[in-house]
């Protein structure tokens, strides 16, 4: 491969870098996992996976995603709005962040070291998650800290600073050791306790080669609801769902995708359902085709919910918002609407929640009201730039931003206030 | 007087480990002072300039940082997760002002306190003094040896109150201990930075950095004492422990071992458990937590006791008040209940009928036994050697892990080649990687042309982004051709360069083999030989038949080498268990085939020098360390002619120290590890030589072979 081709793929690369980032959300590429023709594996290759995990399955697979048929799923039925959900439905895209009822959880990186941050949703502050007055949160010893480096070392543990979840009182966070274990990390609500909670699963993060050993980790998609968390382990030859109930030890395999180049990515928990989207790329790879389908997790039962819906989504009251390459579709789920509310003129990354679509666009997000009439695009200080959005839910909507200063670029985590919006006035801040 | 009854041996032990623990001190400090100038990472305390300005700054900088901790535990009171009514968290806060507001008035003072520093940076100085009081509880536990058991017991004063006396003989033995550990250390420290002790004991303790989180107002002469106190304390507690694990198990084997695993289970948890676990009290008041540094003094911390905040040190004197109250509770039970001869009176419980029968079966069982089985009676049952057998083989056994590790894609591409093409390039494997190649080429070409036609708006921008999603989910074949194609450029090379055949071999599972060092594993393996091998001729000492066996021609020279083939015979089945489980656990996991194949088809021996496969090496390899081991055994067994076993052990366990110290995360010291000579594999690999691993092998055949010689000459003359 001549390296004037990588170099141009580079530019490429480096020009659609916003386009990238869509395309990531659009298609999920974390959970993606391809397969060539050429290249797949024997059945009883296949079937190795099942003696890798080593414990019990309760097998609700499916290898043909051809026998789904679109069916209703009526979500009024499961009365999920006065569900006592063991975690707050928020709008947060790739547990960038975690919600509680007490404000956000998230990271930040400072330095060489990495650490758990929380804002308070009252005063709006933001501190380390470490209990210690005497602490100054600069160094290891700070409750907040979490060991990322264990490249050197074989005892040590990386933390997955993609991803913090939020339930029942908990913070959960990843973590994972040399060996490839991985683990479900909880920490209680204001970081006094931490402790390796549960294992998930086990695989191998180093590369051998001539040269020696190379580390390779990729970050699995995760979500915790109503006392099971549900992970897709990346780049499994069959992608599948698994879940096991907290504190337990058990794996069950809720869905797996036997076939030639599977999509199975993006989980989204409301009620009593996990949504997930599975498809299959066409054999030029220029095309996928897949839906959103639903996995209720009292019953077993998953059902195809929306076909042709491989970008983002959104449950909103018994709703269903996804992006085509045109724009933002309401469909309700009791089958009396089909819709596009927004146009758009590409996949669209966005959020909802009852009052607002919230879209990502250059550099900033673009607010609809929920029939999708638009109402406003946030202010903008003259130095900052927003490069990647992470949504929120009624009261906050967050993303990660740059500030320029001379010509050293720092980032921010910003935020906008949505009780702000009915006022036509909406404005960027930093999180202090 | 008990105190008086500790041996002179013992004695000059204690001066011997005194002296070691000086010349590490200096030695540890040259050391750190030479790091520091080479690579300049490890600062180096001295008292220059730039020390008296931080110094400085810090001293004037320590009332403004205890006002910022009261004012953060201020501020932190207003954060919702902070401020639950009744929790920990706020608790704490309130403890952490209220201790913080006891110290805003102390003013520390600048001052040379470099030799302060580096006499609580030497945290070796704990484990000599751990040593130190093992040796004083052995010497606390003889009369069983001496046969004065019966005759204690029988009199008013040798029973609960000649455990009292004994106990107050280590407290006072302790106490010299560790006062001459602690203040020697702390002069050869002044004298050493030129420190004045006397001139800084009125200064407030704070004016050492290290104790800027410390909230008690006190100086550095009353802080001096209190240490000195706790130091004592925890001495005395560590040989009490030992004293009564040794007191209440009649067999210095199985005591020594439950020591070892005490010490073991100590380290671990210290290790595991974080120290904001829910469970975190253990971790506090863990001994080895309190010995491995001084952060019991100078780490500030609260622990949740039902929601309360609680200083960690409460916990710690507690729990070591509570340890030392139960010990010296159960010495004196055992000490008054335990008769050493048991009743002859008629049994009628029908299980202790039968506990007596197989009793009297094992008691007579030696008298139908040839010479060989004899021995081995006597070092498996006897001397409880089976139950060292099964606990190894146990630990191996429970490190088995036999699940499969989820494999990348890339690694998933790798096994399958393998499975198809091993062995010599072939047109076949050639062309698969050749396919492959050209696939991933023509997929970057056609990269190129699909931006270009996306660029000029001909394609549609879901069909851009699916295309280019796959385009980038083709990363695992680009690894594995990587991969792939350094192995096959490297087996051309070979054949070009050495005329060598190489295969296409499977390196993972080669790469555990040969590369991975158990120092844990094998560290089990030595302390097991050492523990079984140390009485072999010690227990002939022991119950007094040295003489009358030595007094034949066939007890001189027979029953030697009877002996030792036994102890050589079981050094062989542990060693042939473990490296069984290890090959198994390694070839189910990861795979291992290719056993025909050259053994420079591996990469990483590619320096052997001679042609042989790779089965060949492996077995080679193993007999080396089989070698290794052997030497060992016959090198104890010897020393168990000269000395009693406990002294053999002790003796023995010198050569393990550098590999314990290693472990236990000492740096330094891993490079005269016994443990680097026992995992070949990695050593050779690291030294890329064969040779160098030969001499060293050789060495340590040189000192078999020797020691095999000299325990000859001493056993076989009369």
């Amino acid at each position: 491969m001549s390296l004037s081709l990588y170099k141009y793929i580079g530019s490429v690369i480096y020009k659609e870098r916003k386009r990238a980032m869509r395309k990531r959300l659009v298609l999920g590429l974390l959970g993606v996992s391809l397969l060539l023709s050429a290249c797949s594996k024997s059945d009883g290759k296949k079937d190795r996976t099942e003696e890798q995990i080593g414990q019990t399955f309760d097998t609700v697979s499916e290898t043909d995603l051809g026998n789904y048929k679109e069916e209703l799923l009526d979500l009024s039925k499961y009365d999920i709005e006065n569900d006592e959900s063991d975690e707050t439905i928020d709008g947060i895209i790739w547990n960038q962040m975690a919600i509680s009822d007490k404000g956000y959880y998230y990271w930040v990186m400072s330095g060489q070291y990495d650490f758990l941050y929380f804002m308070d949703k009252a005063t709006g502050k933001s501190v380390p998650l470490c209990n210690r007055p005497d602490c100054e949160h600069i160094d290891e010893n700070c409750n907040a800290y979490y060991k990322t480096v264990i490249h050197s070392s074989a005892d040590g543990v990386e933390f997955d600073r993609n991803r913090v979840l939020f339930c029942d009182g908990f913070v959960y966070i990843l973590g994972h050791d040399f060996d490839g274990e991985h683990y479900l990390y909880r920490i209680s609500e204001d970081g006094s306790k931490q402790e390796q909670y549960m294992r998930l699963y086990k695989k191998e993060l180093t590369q051998t080669g001539s040269e020696g050993q190379s580390m390779t980790y990729a970050t699995p998609e995760i979500c915790i609801h109503k006392g099971y968390v549900y992970f897709i382990i990346p780049r499994e030859t069959v992608p599948t769902i698994y879940r096991m109930q907290l504190g337990s030890e058990n794996v069950e395999k809720v869905f797996e995708l036997k076939t030639e180049r599977p999509n199975l990515y993006r989980m989204l928990p409301y009620g009593d359902f996990i949504f997930f989207q599975a498809g299959i790329f066409s054999e030029d790879y220029l095309d996928v085709d897949g839906g959103i389908f639903a996995y209720n997790v009292t019953n077993g039962e998953i059902k195809l919910v929306k076909s042709e819906a491989i970008s983002a989504y959104k449950v909103v009251d018994n709703s269903l918002y996804y992006a085509k390459s045109d724009g933002v579709y309401r469909f309700a789920m009791d089958g009396t609407l089909d819709e596009r509310i927004v146009e758009y003129e590409e996949y669209p990354i966005f959020s909802a929640d009852e009052k607002y679509i919230y879209i990502e666009g250059d550099n900033n997000i673009i607010i609809y009201d929920i029939n999708g009439d638009y109402i406003l695009t946030p202010q903008l200080s003259d130095n900052l730039e927003i490069i990647d959005t992470y949504f929120g839910d009624s009261k906050y909507i967050f993303a990660k931003g740059y500030e320029t200063v001379g010509t050293d670029k720092k980032s921010y985590r910003v935020y906008i206030d949505v009780s702000q919006i009915e006022n036509g006035k909406v404005l960027w801040q930093k999180i202090n | 007087m008990e105190w008086r009854k500790v041996s002179k041996n013992t004695i000059v032990l204690l001066i011997s480990i005194f002296f070691i623990q000086s010349f590490f001190f200096l030695y540890s400090l040259n050391i750190k002072e030479e790091r520091s100038h080479i690579f300049g990472a490890e600062p180096y305390i001295q008292y220059n300039d730039e020390y008296k300005e931080k110094n400085k700054q810090y001293v004037e900088g320590y009332h403004k940082s205890i006002v910022d901790i009261i004012e953060r535990a201020e501020s932190m009171g207003g954060i919702s997760i902070f401020a639950t009514q009744d929790s920990f968290s706020q608790s704490n806060l309130e403890k952490t002002k209220r201790d913080y507001e006891s110290v805003l008035d102390v003013q520390p003072v600048a001052f040379d306190d470099v030799f302060l520093k580096h006499y609580f940076d030497f945290n070796y100085i704990n484990l000599f003094v751990a040593i130190g009081c093992v040796f004083i509880a052995l010497s606390m536990v003889d009369s069983k040896k001496k046969g004065l058991r019966s005759i204690l017991h029988s009199s008013c004063n040798g029973r609960g109150r000649l455990v009292l006396s004994k106990l107050l003989a280590m407290l006072k033995w302790d106490t010299i201990i560790v006062l001459v550990f602690y203040i020697g250390n702390l002069i050869i420290s002044a004298f050493k930075f030129e420190g004045n002790i006397l001139g800084c004991l009125c200064f407030p303790i704070q004016s050492v950095s290290y104790f800027s989180k410390f909230p008690y107002e006190m100086s550095i002469g009353y802080f001096l004492l209190l240490y000195l106190l706790f130091k004592i304390f925890l001495a005395f507690i560590v040989s009490l422990i030992a004293w009564l694990i040794m007191y209440c198990i009649d067999n210095t084997i199985i005591s020594i071992g439950v020591i070892g695993l005490i010490c073991a289970t100590m380290y671990i948890v210290d290790k595991v458990i974080g120290t904001n676990s829910p469970i975190n009290h253990i971790k506090f008041c863990n001994i080895w937590y309190l010995f491995k540094d001084i952060s019991v003094f100078t780490e500030y911390k609260n622990l949740n006791w039902f929601e309360n905040a609680v200083n960690k040190n409460i916990f710690i004197y507690f729990s070591l008040a509570s340890i030392s109250v139960v010990c010296i509770a159960i010495g004196l039970i055992v000490g008054i209940k335990r008769y050493p001869c048991s009743s002859r009176t008629k049994n009628n419980n029908s299980i202790l009928r039968f506990i007596s029968k197989i009793k009297r079966f094992v008691i007579s069982l030696p008298e139908k036994l040839s010479v060989g089985m004899l021995e081995l009676y006597k070092i498996f049952i006897k001397q409880k050697g089976i139950i060292v057998v099964v606990l190894l083989v146990g630990l191996w056994i429970n490190q088995i892990d036999l699940e499969q590790i989820k494999r990348t894609k890339d690694q998933d591409l790798y096994y399958d080649f393998m499975e198809k093409y091993e062995g010599v390039k072939d047109e076949k494997s050639e062309k698969y990687i050749s396919d492959l190649e050209k696939m991933l080429s023509d997929l970057d070409l056609q990269y190129e042309l699909l931006s270009a036609e996306y660029e000029a708006g001909r394609l549609t921008s879901d069909e851009w982004f699916n295309w280019n999603s796959m385009y980038i989910n083709f990363e695992s074949e680009r690894i594995f051709l990587k991969q792939i194609k350094e192995q096959s450029d490297y087996l051309s090379n070979l054949k070009n360069d050495k005329d060598i055949e190489g295969w296409y071999v499977n390196i993972y599972g080669y790469n555990h083999l040969f590369a991975t060092n158990d120092s844990y594993g094998n560290m089990a393996l030595i302390f097991s030989i050492i523990l079984i091998c140390s009485g072999l001729f010690a227990v002939e000492k022991k119950s007094g038949t040295e003489k009358i066996i030595r007094g034949s021609s066939e007890g001189r020279f027979k029953l030697f080498y009877i002996k030792l083939k036994i102890v050589v015979i079981s050094t062989v089945f542990m060693f042939g268990i473990g490296t069984v489980i290890e090959i198994l656990t390694i070839d189910k996991v990861y795979g291992l085939s290719g056993w025909n194949a050259p053994v420079q088809s591996i990469h990483m021996l590619s320096f052997v020098p001679f042609e042989c496969s790779v089965g060949t090496f492996v077995f080679i390899l193993y007999l080396a360390k089989l070698f290794v081991l052997i030497c060992l055994t016959v090198f104890v067994s010897s020393i168990s002619i000269w000395l009693e076993q406990k002294k053999t052990i002790f003796a023995s366990f010198i050569l393990c120290a550098p590999s314990l110290l290693g472990l236990v995360g000492f740096s330094g010291f891993e490079n005269y590890s016994i443990i680097s000579v026992m995992s070949i594999g990695p050593m050779m690999i690291r030294l890329g030589s064969i040779f160098i691993m030969l001499s060293v092998i050789g060495v340590i055949g040189a000192i078999g072979v020797i020691s095999l010689l000299s325990g000859y000459r001493k056993w076989c003359n009369t």
